[in-house]
């Protein structure tokens, strides 16, 4: 029972290009060969994001900004902003309450309250966690590497940290775990590998996470083994992207002068707006202000209750 | 063509469905979708082979014997004949597990098209390999309806029938993964119906200058400058994820022989399973019997925003169906009874299903003390029956031995 062919490696495949379509004619059969593309080259770090440290996850990854945020080249320019939410913030309950009995793995998951971080508003309704990004890498723009530093994405007290994440491609993500009881750390990618993989208890080394694919949206990772834990990777292959800190501030650095069209995101909205257009100086900042209507957030919180007649009085 | 052979001559001919997915797009996004799947793929009686993907379709042989070999692409109409004879009727003509038998059956067969297999050799995250496809064929999904093919590579002229069909069900899968993939390129250019009609209903409200006549000459514009790149990246990633599959370091394999089943490794196996490290009780329950507490729970439906939650609690696969962690009790295993098999479920986790690969945290020796515990539950704690393994061999030669 031998295999007659070999399939060819990966390389063979990703070289060969043809266009031709050719028909074999007498079974109505078509063969057609297409182009592959090119493997993407590796780009420039430049952009992103300023937040300040709220918990131990995320220390690390302000360095990591830090040593990433360059001023922008000269001949380019950045945007800076902040995102704000119109209208009053809708209360949410705690994910896990503090000291819930009833909470799994209580011991460590209710020693400390797990807010819920779908929608996070802070002075002057700052609505955090939005993401800001070019989908593509401008035309023109130098390709560079990837930054060669970790970033870390840490749990604790069954909550990810940061709710909201950077990444490039090919970058090493150290998932990490400071809860004594295993999670599982799983991205539901839509072009790249997902991951799913159990963290050990008490992990402060770091399991490598390395994303493969940029996605088109901000990437949800979730834990299977804690319904309620969920955060947001944005995975790109190149550096322009950002998402608000606490306060709904957000700066993009490194543009080529012209229009750009950035895409805003939110967990809670969807797309704040597809097409957010800006228009980058040389040399300069664009300073803009988005408001997310309160309305937004309410409105997609499931459908709506409903009251069922269940005997009817005459 | 003889596609049908034995069911008459009267049907007309058959259609590759589209995905539900497809259909929540506007008219025009999902034009240059149904397009792209017709040049490339074709219909099941006009099969068109890209050769961008790893499969053998099979070259011209113009000196074989038999005459429907002397022209390219006979594997792939062989394949399709054996799937359309044994397959189609739980996996349906374009392999979306929708067959007229499919809603009688619990589990329902795959779903090819998410491209997601559950049973492999290869790591975490990976698709399957042609050799595990096929030895899904040979042994059947014990415990489920997916029955058995071995018979079909009996008998003489017959051998390389299994591969042919596997062949089939690879292109399948990746003619439904790419139209999948296509459907969330043209949902990120804006070519969802829901989308539209609310950016439509903005603009009147004053929200936004969104006018119906803009949001369409936007996507129109968003197709023509992206939908071609879109289509040779798709397909790219595809093609790369099948390929990487038949390399050797692609393949889980222990890197120590399993420890005998003896009391001990059983003990250490137990403490494992029920450990706050491992955690497998959580889903299998204390006592192997899937009712771990992880089935009382509500969980998100993954990627929807807004959030919605599943309807029911408990654990749910990828293809969004209920589903319940392993009654370990039972004995059966889905995946294949070798220790090997067992050892692969739990190193790279279940592909498709909440369960995680413990690959990076437990090592070979703990893997198997707890493969030893799982294997002795149906015994009562006695040491499980199955005799020690040879190590397997070199993964190109491998031939899957059946169990029947
Ligand atoms: C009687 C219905 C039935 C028939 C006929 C059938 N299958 Fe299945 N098949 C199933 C079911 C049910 C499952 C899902 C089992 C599960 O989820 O554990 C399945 C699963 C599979 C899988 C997925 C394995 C994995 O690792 O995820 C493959 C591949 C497959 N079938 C191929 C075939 C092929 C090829 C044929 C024809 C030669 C075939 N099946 C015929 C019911 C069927
Ligand atoms: C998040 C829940 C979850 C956790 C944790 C989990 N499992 Fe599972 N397990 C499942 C589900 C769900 C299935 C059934 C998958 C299917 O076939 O569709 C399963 C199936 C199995 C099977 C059957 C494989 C087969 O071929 O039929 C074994 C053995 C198993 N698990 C062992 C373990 C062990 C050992 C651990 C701990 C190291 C563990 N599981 C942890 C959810 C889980």
């Amino acid at each position: 029972m031998k295999r007659v062919f070999r399939v060819p490696s990966v390389r063979v495949f990703s070289v060969v290009r043809f266009a031709a379509i050719a028909l074999a004619a007498t079974t109505g059969w078509l063969l057609a060969g297409q182009l592959s593309q090119p493997t993407q080259a590796d780009e420039q770090p430049a952009a992103t994001r300023t937040r300040p440290a709220r918990a131990a996850g995320e220390t690390q990854l302000l360095a990591f900004n830090q040593a990433t945020a360059a001023k922008s080249p000269k001949g380019t320019g950045a945007v800076s902003g902040v995102v704000t939410l119109s209208g009053a913030a809708p209360t949410l309950a705690p994910l896990v309450k503090k000291g819930d009995p009833n909470a799994k793995d209580a011991a460590v998951c209710a020693a400390e309250t797990v807010p819920n971080e779908s929608v996070v508003v802070g002075a002057d309704n700052g609505l955090a966690n939005v993401f800001i990004y070019l989908v593509r890498a401008p035309a023109g723009h130098k390709a560079d590497a990837v930054p060669k530093d970790p970033i870390v994405f840490d749990q604790k007290g069954c909550r990810f940290l940061p709710h909201s994440l950077l990444v490039r491609v090919g970058q090493t993500v150290l998932v990490k775990s400071g809860d004594p009881i295993a999670h599982n750390t799983h991205t539901v990618t839509v072009r790249g590998t997902p991951f799913n993989q159990a963290i050990k208890a008490d992990d402060r080394v770091g399991t490598p996470l390395i994303y493969d694919k940029p996605e088109k949206l901000p990437c949800e990772v979730k834990c299977d083994l804690h319904s309620w834990m969920k955060a947001y990777h944005l995975v790109l292959d190149h550096p322009f992207m950002a998402v608000t800190d606490a306060d709904g501030k957000f700066q993009i650095a490194g543009l080529p002068s012209g229009k750009h069209k950035f895409v805003v995101w939110h967990e809670k909205v969807g797309y704040v707006n597809r097409d957010y257009e800006v228009e980058i100086k040389a040399d300069g900042t664009t300073d803009v202000k988005l408001a997310v209507p309160a309305a937004k957030m309410a409105a997609f919180n499931g459908p709506a209750p409903r009251s069922i007649v269940v005997s009817a009085a005459d | 063509m003889g596609l049908f052979a034995g069911c008459g001559d009267q049907h007309p001919s058959p259609r590759f469905a589209l995905n539900k997915k497809t259909l929540e797009l506007d008219k025009i996004a999902r034009e240059p979708i149904v397009k792209a799947l017709q040049e490339n793929f074709g219909e099941p009686n006009r099969l068109i082979a890209w050769q961008k993907f790893p499969f053998d379709y099979g070259v011209a042989d113009p000196k074989a014997a038999d005459a429907s070999r002397h022209e390219a692409g006979w594997r792939l109409k062989e394949g399709r004949e054996l799937y359309m004879r044994h397959c189609l009727h739980c996996h349906g003509v374009s392999g979306d597990g929708d067959g007229p038998t499919a809603r009688f059956l619990n589990p329902r067969p795959r779903d090819y098209r998410a491209g997601v297999f559950k049973f492999t050799s290869t790591l975490s995250g990976l698709k399957p390999s042609h050799d595990d496809l096929k030895r899904t064929l040979q042994n059947g999904i014990p415990g489920t309806t997916m029955p058995s093919f071995i018979v079909l590579e009996k008998g003489p002229g017959n051998e390389e029938n299994l591969d042919l069909i596997v062949d089939y069900v690879r292109w399948l899968s990746a003619r439904g993964e790419l139209e999948l993939k296509l459907v969330s390129e043209l949902a990120a250019m804006g070519g969802r119906k829901s989308e539209i009609e609310q950016r439509v209903a903005e603009g009147k409200k004053g929200e936004s200058s969104d006018t119906l006549e803009s949001i369409m000459a936007d996507l129109k514009k968003s197709i023509a400058d992206g939908f071609a790149d879109a289509l040779q990246e798709s397909a790219s990633d595809l093609a790369d994820s099948w390929a990487r599959v038949e390399q050797p370091e692609s393949v889980v394999r222990p890197k120590v022989k399993r420890t005998r089943p003896d009391q001990e490794s059983i003990k250490r196996g137990r403490a494992i399973f029920l450990s706050k490290e491992a955690k497998c009780a959580d889903c299998h329950g204390p006592a192997g019997l899937g009712n771990g507490s992880l089935t009382e729970d509500f969980w998100d439906i993954p990627n929807t925003n807004p959030v919605q939650k599943y309807k029911r609690p408990g654990l749910h696969d990828a293809w969004g169906e209920p589903q319940m962690p392993r009654n370990l009790t039972s004995g059966v295993y889905r995946g294949g009874r070798r220790p090997v098999d067992l050892y692969r479920r739990v190193f790279a986790g279940i592909k498709g299903t909440q369960m995680p690969a413990f690959g990076t945290v437990l090592n070979d020796a703990q893997i198997w003390d707890v493969v030893n515990y799982a294997m002795s539950l149906p015994f009562h704690g006695e040491q499980s029956p199955y005799p020690e393994e040879a190590p397997e061999a070199a993964p190109a030669k491998k031939v899957a031995s059946s169990q029947h």
